[in-house]
């Protein structure tokens, strides 16, 4: 009987199929990490300044909607929002979660504020938005007065993000964490923190998906079939009684702030201030009841100053409001005055 | 020392001094003795009033102070406050507007008494602004001011508050920073309503 020879050939042909479907299955393997890798790192190669621009982008033209939650002190809040940008218009819808369901619905620049009582409260058309330079839209944050950084990169709501660390360099504003999705640029997660360290605001997404398209009835308020009641908050008014060619100023600007929207004409009476992140903007009118008492309110991170000055024999009333510090606000409020030779 | 050196900066802390007498205690202090005295009735002042003050060490003063409030009195357009902000006394400690010249030395004071003090460490500021705003640092060292802290309003006051968010979120996304944030601020007011 002849000797079986123990079948050597059988098993090369079964080992080197064995090596050569794993030696594929590596070489697939490394090409996606490559591939992966090349990616991430193409992103994280984004200077922080890129990351606030793509930030910015993300807002206006994606697609997207999530819940959230927002804190300011001890008052937490948990809201949805759906968003969606289509044939260059911007929609949203900001509906509350907690405790009765009141709802903001914004269609470009219109804006529209549902209560649970079906009562709509809309906003009077006024200058501001057709004044506000176009440079506003790409006033990126100064350098000279923030410390931007990446800080690191993680996992938040199951989507890759990158962390960002936007320091103030000196007490005229606030410092910020901000954490955006790596893929889209959208902000994620925001802590708002003073010169201190405290937080003052923080608002995270707890869930949030980006979808191709976004149905007119997401973005419809709940008031179908119901009956409502409209009404108009009216435009903050100039006081008639200043000499027709009165125009405004501010003798003190924190440093690196400057105004984003023209007033150029005599009664305009709102100004708008930006340091390419934190905004406040300037409300002056007629002293008459009911005006915010003389001082600080704080609402969260945003403060409302409120002074009442005088020239000459006029007497008139400036707000502050914005995401500044009270003594900030405060120093912005007592430097506006008329002026009255053109 | 001149006597009248004495009544003038004693005048000019009760807002009672004329243009000239300003300018002579301007003149006067950079000497020694002048500054003393002017530190002794200030300190007197604050210590009948209760109020404290307490300068940063580490602010640095480098205006030409004097200067500045020279030019400062011959211009005539700066706003007065209102009676109701001099009513404003907790916190909102500005000295009380007699007119330019209660200012004028006001910062003439924040000079002295830092540069006097500077070696001695008797007293410190709080809250003063950093090295690099050294031209805010004269008026809030000064007057230690603090903005004041509003935290009752009534429903009146609240729903107009609430007018001013909303316009101010309007305004933000126009600059479109964060998204919808401008509006969750809004909408996280509780409050009567807007």
């Amino acid at each position: 009987m002849p000797t079986r020879v123990f079948p050597y050939r059988i098993l090369e042909r079964t080992l080197a199929k064995m090596f050569f479907q794993q030696l594929v299955t590596a070489l697939l393997f490394c090409i996606s990490a490559v591939s992966w890798a090349s990616t991430s790192h193409s992103d994280s190669a984004l200077k922080p300044s890129q990351w606030l621009e793509k930030m910015q982008r993300a807002a206006i033209e994606e697609n997207y909607r999530g819940t959230f939650v927002f804190s300011r002190g001890e008052m937490m809040s948990s809201m949805r929002i759906v968003h969606r940008y289509q044939n260059d218009l911007e929609e949203e819808r900001l509906t509350q979660l907690d405790g009765e369901m009141g709802e903001i619905v914004r269609r470009g620049e219109d804006v529209m504020c549902v209560f649970p009582d079906n009562r709509v409260v809309k906003l009077e058309k006024n200058k501001v938005a057709n004044k506000v330079v176009q440079a506003f839209a790409n006033f990126m944050p100064n350098h000279a007065f923030y410390e931007l950084k990446v800080d690191g990169y993680d996992r938040l709501g199951d989507r890759s993000s990158v962390r960002m660390a936007v320091k103030a360099k000196d007490h005229h504003r606030y410092s910020y964490v901000l954490t955006l999705d790596q893929k889209t640029g959208l902000l994620l997660r925001s802590s708002l923190q003073n010169q201190e360290g405290k937080e003052l605001e923080h608002f995270q997404y707890t869930q949030i998906d980006f979808p191709d398209s976004i149905s007119d009835a997401e973005l419809r308020p709940l008031l179908e079939g119901k009956q409502v009641t409209h009404e108009m908050i009216p435009s903050i008014k100039s006081d008639t009684r200043w000499p027709s060619q009165t125009m405004w100023s501010v003798t003190w600007t924190p440093p690196g702030f400057m105004q984003v929207n023209a007033t150029d004409e005599p009664g305009d009476n709102v100004m708008l201030f930006s340091d390419g992140l934190a905004t406040y903007s300037i409300f002056i009118e007629m002293i008459e009841k009911d005006l915010m008492p003389e001082g600080a309110s704080m609402v969260g991170a945003t403060v409302a100053y409120a002074q009442q000055l005088a020239y000459g024999d006029h007497r008139y009333a400036v707000t502050v409001v914005g995401e500044v510090p009270a003594m900030t606000a405060m120093k912005v409020a007592e430097s506006v005055q008329p002026k009255m030779d053109q | 020392m001149d006597e009248r050196i004495k009544e003038s900066i004693s005048a000019l802390m009760d807002d009672e001094v004329n243009e000239l007498e300003l300018q002579r205690a301007l003149a006067q202090l950079e000497d020694e003795d002048v500054a003393e005295i002017w530190q002794r009735y200030h300190l007197a002042r604050d210590v009948i009033r209760g109020e404290s003050y307490a300068p940063d060490m580490s602010a640095s003063l480098s205006i030409g102070v004097s200067q500045a409030v020279s030019e400062w009195i011959e211009q005539d357009q700066q706003p007065l406050k209102s009676d109701q902000a001099e009513d404003n006394a907790t916190a909102y400690s500005l000295p009380r507007v007699g007119g330019l010249l209660s200012l004028a030395a006001s910062v003439i004071f924040a000079v002295v008494f830092v540069l006097q003090n500077h070696a001695q460490h008797d007293v410190t500021f709080t809250n003063v602004a950093q090295a690099n705003d050294q031209q805010d640092n004269a008026l809030e060292v000064v007057a230690n001011r603090q903005p004041k802290i509003i935290d009752q309003i009534s429903d009146d006051q609240a729903k107009r508050l609430n007018h001013y968010l909303l316009r101010h979120a309007e305004h933000s996304m126009l600059g479109a920073r964060q998204g919808a944030m401008p509006f969750v601020r809004v909408a996280s007011v509780n409050s009567v309503g807007i």
